[in-house]
């Protein structure tokens, strides 16, 4: 019982501790920026917060960590805010957590209940977003508590299955994620190697000494390659809606409606979120498919049922918030995004894992307390400011990628003041383009980019403790575990896709005996 | 449609080339040791290994399939690589400001809906945001704009 009171105790004044960093006047501010600006980059088409994020990479060397951490994990929330307002208005997922908002947020808006959507999406974000808040401070010391007990097999194995995980999940063949993990890895080993002081891959230049830096991989295989691909297709309608907060008022039916979605919606998002490799499109998927289900008038789904953008974008914002725990408390890396908040704590000189919680519990609770004021911001914000979203949908292309791209490469310069990583820049934007032409997945590329490293010396360690033996994973029952549900994930992954296969031959053969 | 899904036996093939070259350079070049005393070599020797043998998987399939080609954005492809390179060159020689103008510049060829007035008036105004970050309030160590002879 003492236990316990005290337990309860540690637990409220860390909570208070993190307040005190959330709420001092410099957080708020970069808190308030990064929500504006990840709600700005979400509701415009052809800018995602993954490359918005790099480009503020450098901006943060000029900040306190904690606040630089505030500040993108604002532009990653913030972005699932605004990534509706597109799919409602336009028809065009502002980023692909929000594609399923299209199928009935767009007959909504056709139905002129364009400013309910916008709305209705703004409040189930933020009670999605509230639940997976919850969520992330009650496990998170739990899982830091499991994760004491985890040694090197266990982390070896663990981010073996995130990697597998990422790669089975998302869009494309089996072998092309995994294949992607795999480059990922080896681009992350190039530079010295620490153990032995061996320099691996660096064909003689001294730049590469110290590895190919994130920024240059993400500002090159996400925006640059993101921009060449717009340039093309930039057909966004020059389509205007007024939208005044009289059109926002729901109807009583609407509110009755969307209570139980939404917190089903962040019950599934929340599950998916906090799961290695899951990530947050899959859960809208899911949420949208359980409301169809359950739904009394199915048919009303995909005409405009409330049900079906509520459900789904309390989804997104859920898994946004509980993507931070395995990412915080086990140092492992759900999601891209998570990989560059990660990649951005190790710049900082950050060590993320079990320990940041008992060893920096300022940084670890600020940043949770600072999603609170985060999504209280973007509810007071995004009400007022939906016409200003609607209008920013009007800005043309061809007047942002030019500024993208100065960004891009003054940012890339700043790191360490060298045209070499211009340069490289350069050649990864054009292998960004090239993995998007032959249909590679990028995303578990950067995955295996920050897991690689780790994952090595995880790997050496086990080795050096089993004497080369690979049954030290398999004897100790969490890293079993976590290799079982890789093979799973794997043989479930083959099999439906063979599935897949299946019925686009059969398809085809439909289709060629009735031309 | 072609007879053949070259896409996916290109992606394969560069797979494949990609994993032959990482088992080639980490056997001569780096040391791989043994299990327990692994060298640096041992997990990227491992990891060029899985490369081939994800290129074999992806390209054998599709030699039996049909498929499809991308088209590609030659156009956009070309300028916005040209204006990365573009400042890359210029920026330590002449500063943040005409670093700009001309990345901008090449840029603007991207677009065909681009007239001179408009790209120049673009780049000018890049330029000034540009420095107002970076110089005024970041300070970085890099002039604005670096006069000849100094």
């Amino acid at each position: 019982m003492v236990g316990q009171m005290t337990g309860l105790e540690t637990f409220l004044h860390n909570i208070a501790l993190g307040w005190q960093t959330a709420i001092s006047p410099a957080t708020l501010l970069y808190c308030f920026l990064g929500v504006l600006l990840g709600t700005a980059i979400g509701v415009i088409p052809g800018i995602g917060a993954l490359a918005t994020m790099s480009l503020l990479i450098p901006f943060t060397f000029y900040l306190d960590p904690t606040v630089a951490l505030v500040m993108l994990a604002g532009i990653y929330y913030g972005s699932t805010y605004g990534g509706s307002t597109a799919s409602i208005l336009l028809n065009l997922p502002g980023l692909p957590h929000n594609a399923v908002t299209c199928l009935d947020g767009y007959p909504m808006a056709q139905q002129g209940r364009a400013g309910v959507a916008l709305f209705g999406t703004t409040v189930a974000s933020f009670v999605g977003g509230s639940i997976g808040i919850v969520l992330l401070m009650v496990f998170s010391p739990m899982l830091v508590s499991v994760a004491r007990e985890f040694r090197q097999p266990e982390y070896f194995s663990l981010i073996v299955m995130g990697l597998v995980v990422a790669s089975a999940i998302t869009p494309g063949t089996l072998v092309k994620g995994l294949a992607m993990v795999v480059a990922g890895i080896l681009i992350g080993l190039i530079g010295t190697d620490i153990y032995t002081g061996a320099f691996r891959f660096t064909f003689g230049s001294i730049e590469l000494m110290d590895g190919v830096t994130i920024v240059a991989l993400a500002m090159g295989l996400f925006g640059v390659a993101e921009v060449i691909t717009s340039i093309g297709n930039a057909g966004v309608d020059k389509m205007y809606r007024r939208i005044g907060l009289k059109t926002m008022v729901p109807t009583r039916d609407d509110v009755r409606r969307s209570w139980f979605p939404m917190v089903r919606g962040a019950g599934i998002g929340a599950f998916f979120g906090a799961l290695p490799g899951a990530g947050g499109t899959i859960s809208t998927f899911i949420s949208y498919a359980v409301e169809k289900r359950i739904s009394k008038s199915p048919s009303r789904f995909g005409k405009g049922a409330v049900e079906g953008i509520m459900a789904p974008e309390a989804a997104n914002s859920a898994g946004d918030q509980t993507a931070f725990m395995p990412t915080l408390s086990l140092g492992i890396p759900g999601t891209v995004n998570m990989a560059l908040i990660l990649g951005v704590m190790v710049m900082h000189g950050i060590q993320p894992g079990p320990r940041l919680m008992a060893e920096q519990p300022g940084i670890f609770w600020g940043l949770i307390m600072s999603f609170w004021i985060g999504n209280l911001l973007l509810l007071i914000l995004n009400i007022p400011l939906i016409g200003v979203w609607v209008r920013i949908l009007t800005i043309p292309y061809k007047l942002l990628y030019p500024a993208i791209l100065m960004f891009v490469c003054i940012g890339v310069f700043t790191v360490r003041y060298s045209p070499f990583d211009v340069f490289s820049v350069l050649v990864l934007g054009a292998a960004g383009y090239a993995m998007r032409l032959l249909e590679f997945p990028v995303a578990p590329l950067l995955l295996g980019f920050v897991l690689g490293p780790m994952m090595e010396e995880y790997f050496r360690r086990a080795m050096i403790i089993s004497r080369g033996s690979f049954w030290i994973f398999i004897e100790r029952p969490l890293s079993a575990t976590f290799l079982g549900i890789t093979v799973v994930m794997l043989v479930w992954s083959i099999w439906s896709g063979r599935k897949a296969a299946q019925r686009e031959r059969l398809l085809e053969q439909e289709g060629q005996s009735e031309a | 449609m072609y007879r053949r899904d070259y896409r996916d036996i290109f992606g394969g093939a560069v797979l494949l080339l990609g994993g032959v070259f990482v088992v080639a350079y980490a056997t001569s070049q780096l040391q791989i040791g043994s299990l327990n005393r692994m060298g640096p070599g041992l997990f990227p020797a491992a990891l060029g290994i899985l490369l081939c043998l994800f290129g074999i998987m992806l390209a054998v399939p599709a030699l039996f399939r049909q498929g499809t080609l991308p088209s590609i954005e030659i156009r956009s492809l070309v300028f916005v690589l040209a204006s990365i390179l573009v400042f890359g060159l210029t920026i330590r020689r002449f500063g943040v400001a005409p670093a700009v103008v001309a990345m901008t510049l090449v840029a603007a060829l991207a677009d065909w809906q681009f007239s001179l007035l408009k790209a120049a008036a673009l780049a000018a105004g890049l330029a000034i945001i540009a420095v107002l970050i970076f110089n005024v309030s970041l300070e970085i160590p890099v002039e604005a704009i670096r006069w000849w002879g100094k």
